[in-house]
């Protein structure tokens, strides 16, 4: 897949967080390198939720973990309000850990089985707020944990071992929510749970939304559910982007030749595309030695000469707001003609 | 399907007759499965769905006899080829008539057990093959459920394969001695869509090139439908919608496979439509509340619901167990009067629907 270039991002100034040619590399011993992010660059605008896709392997935790600095990227910058996290240090990268919150994938690993909600959930307030505002900060945790859906009196005396799955992430949103951020990352939050508590989740994130202003780097495998909550999805495959855009148009045309198969193997009802006969053949080249040219070439079904030796770079499709990065990208008609 | 026998004159492959599967807990005994009949036919796929805890798991495992607690309590029939294994020893049965796919590839497989050794042991315990033979047989089934390289991949642990070449793996032990009845358990669960895919046609290539009976467990309706022939929907232990797998989804009639459908995001949803969850936890199954089971987070609840359980219906092969079905006069009817009132009759609020 496909490449690099910038051609989907928005005007600099406009975004909210805008991630320039990342690259995150973890050294494997005898000077190989696993080369898990390579050359990615995305933007968030305030307001929007960004679903970022792919399959296991592809890099898209990896480039979540990078935009909060856990650990910081090899190489390529953060921007966040006009200041680059990557090369924040020390007590200034501290200082903005509160604007970016994550909400991790499996709830009840992610939460200290044996400590009461109350104070998970506070945690982060007490951190901040000093002792000197104390009743403030415990009004404000009373308040969240109430929004989400918990009960307080209850959530001050029971531990986290002692709440389902779903109400566990609903502690997690609740701890993310508490410090007031800007950006909450959303890695698999709902991968672990049961349908029917996945939409109550997805609801309350969409709600929590709505009422906190916040902007969403939202990840998963499941595409059905990124289609849902999504503005804009990014696709990556192998450490790159390969289709950036609104999130009804890439479904409604995919141009990538992966993004495609991507969709067609969604078991939904209403997947026009899973009809297509087409399967995904071979494995996942090994990331440490990533295929010259365009990254998806080894298992691409339009593969050409020029896909093997060059990669190619984010274009727009002609719609209007999708970018592919494909030398052979299957166009909506109407779009060529125009063009 | 019991009123079918017009043409069939063996006996199904699997007959289940108010089969139930209890266990002892200091509470009391937990029903897991409550009373559940069905009769799978050779050849045919039978989707299971619900959510956690629904006993659609603990279902097929007891009635392969894979759960090995002696708080287990298992009553009423199942007849594998016309012979009762019911508190029966099932051990000789598994490999050569029935076999099973777990759903996590990374932990059912043995870590430090070359792959070659693990598919090759149940070959030579069932078929009697020799030492030789069966590696041959071993690399005819890796390169039928489509593993490159098999030859390769016989020397090797399952640390050095991907989780969807697991899964493989895992599918040729299960049919390596050609089972008559095979349980998959969530196969695809924790594999990528891509891999699921695969995994999920590769199962139906198989499936129907031996003629063999499957039971297909899933959470995920999109994976039932197109795959199964008929789809049994489970809640609290008891089934509450069977039925073929076009006509659940073109007349579905129970309210909780109406809640289940539309709790999922569809493709066909514009971005940030507004999902429909279901209210509530699923039941205790210790002491599950008298009615229905679903009454407690079902919108169309009457106070009939909450008194006595609605049994299976048994005129036709879509059956279901409700008062007040849905896309019925009851059901509507039903539910126009909670919508009315604003609430069930349990007491579960109802907005009314927005127009669409």
């Amino acid at each position: 897949m496909a490449g690099s270039g910038k051609a989907h991002l928005r005007a600099e100034g406009e975004a909210l967080l805008r991630v320039d040619n990342l690259v995150v590399e973890f050294p494997v011993g005898k000077g190989r390198v696993v080369h898990a992010v390579t050359d990615v660059s995305f933007d968030i605008i305030e307001g929007e939720t960004l679903g970022l896709v792919g399959e296991s392997g592809c890099g898209k935790s990896t480039t979540a973990k990078a935009v909060i600095q856990l650990p910081r990227p090899t190489g390529g910058s953060v921007v966040f309000e006009g200041k680059d996290l990557a090369q924040l240090k020390g007590e200034e990268l501290r200082r903005m850990r509160p604007e970016i919150q994550m909400i991790f994938q499996d709830p009840i690993s992610s939460l200290n089985p044996r400590r009461r909600v109350f104070d998970i959930v506070s945690e982060g307030v007490s951190v901040w707020s000093g002792k000197g505002d104390a009743g403030f900060a415990t009004d404000r945790v009373a308040r969240i944990i109430e929004e989400v859906g918990l009960d307080v009196e209850t959530a001050r005396e029971k531990r986290a071992h002692e709440y389902s799955g779903g109400q566990c992430q609903r502690i997690s949103v609740a701890r993310a929510l508490v410090l007031d951020p800007k950006i909450i990352v959303c890695d698999e939050p709902v991968s672990a749970l049961d349908v029917s508590v996945q939409a109550q989740v997805l609801n309350l994130l969409e709600d929590m939304k709505d009422r906190y202003g916040l902007t969403l780097l939202f990840i998963s495998h499941d595409l059905s559910v990124v289609k849902n909550v999504s503005d804009r999805i990014a696709v990556m495959y192998l450490g790159k982007l390969c289709e950036v855009g609104d999130s009804d148009e890439i479904f409604a045309d995919p141009a990538h030749p992966y993004t495609r198969l991507l969709l067609s193997a969604i078991p939904d009802a209403d997947n026009e595309l899973n009809m297509e006969a087409q399967t995904l053949e071979g494995e996942l080249p090994s990331p440490i030695t990533p295929p010259p040219g365009c990254r998806f070439h080894t298992r691409c079904p339009k593969v050409q000469d020029v896909c093997r030796s060059e990669e190619p770079q984010m274009a727009s499709t002609g719609g209007a707001d999708h970018f592919v990065a494909c030398h052979f990208p299957d166009l909506v008609e109407s779009a060529v003609t125009v063009s | 399907m019991s009123d079918s026998a017009e043409d069939t004159v063996a006996p199904p492959l699997l007959e289940v007759t108010d089969y139930r599967v209890g266990f002892r807990t200091e509470r009391g005994l937990a029903k897991a499965v409550d009373g559940i009949s069905f009769t799978l036919e050779q050849g045919k796929t039978l989707g299971i769905v619900g959510e956690s805890g629904s006993g659609k798991s603990v279902l097929n495992r007891s009635i392969m006899g894979l759960v090995a607690s002696s708080r287990q309590v298992e009553q009423g029939s199942v007849k594998y080829k016309g012979q009762e294994i019911v508190n029966n020893d099932r051990q000789n049965f598994w490999g050569k008539d029935m076999s099973m796919i777990f759903q996590d590839p990374m932990t059912s497989l043995n870590p430090v057990m070359r792959i070659g050794k693990q598919i090759t042991e149940p070959i030579r315990k069932h078929l009697g093959l020799d030492k030789k033979a069966a590696i041959e047989r071993a690399v005819e089934l890796l390169t039928s459920v489509g593993i490159p390289e098999p030859a390769k991949r016989i020397d090797q642990y399952p640390h050095e394969l991907s989780g969807g070449m697991r899964q493989r793996v895992m599918i040729a032990i299960a049919l390596s001695a050609e089972p008559d009845f095979l349980v998959a358990d969530e196969p695809t669960t924790a594999l990528d869509v891509t891999v699921q895919k695969y995994i999920l046609d590769l199962l139906n290539d198989l499936q129907a090139e031996r003629h063999m009976a499957m039971t297909l467990i899933t959470h995920d309706l999109g994976v039932a439908r197109g795959r199964t022939d008929d789809i049994m929907v489970m809640y609290g232990g008891r089934v509450m919608e069977y039925a073929p797998t076009d006509t659940l989804f073109s007349e579905m009639r129970h309210p909780y496979t109406e809640a289940l459908m539309s709790s999922i995001p569809r493709l066909s949803y514009p971005k940030h439509t507004r999902l429909e969850p279901i209210p509530g936890t699923p039941p205790d199954i210790v002491s599950p509340p008298p009615g229905c089971r679903f009454a407690p987070r079902c919108k169309y609840a009457q106070p009939e619901c909450i008194e006595s359980s609605p049994e299976l219906s048994s005129w036709s092969n879509h059956r279901w167990a409700c008062f007040f079905p849905v896309g019925t006069d009851q059901g509507n009817a039903a539910l126009e009067r909670n919508e009315a009132a604003g609430v069930t009759a349990v007491g579960l609020p109802v907005r009314k629907r927005e127009a669409v």
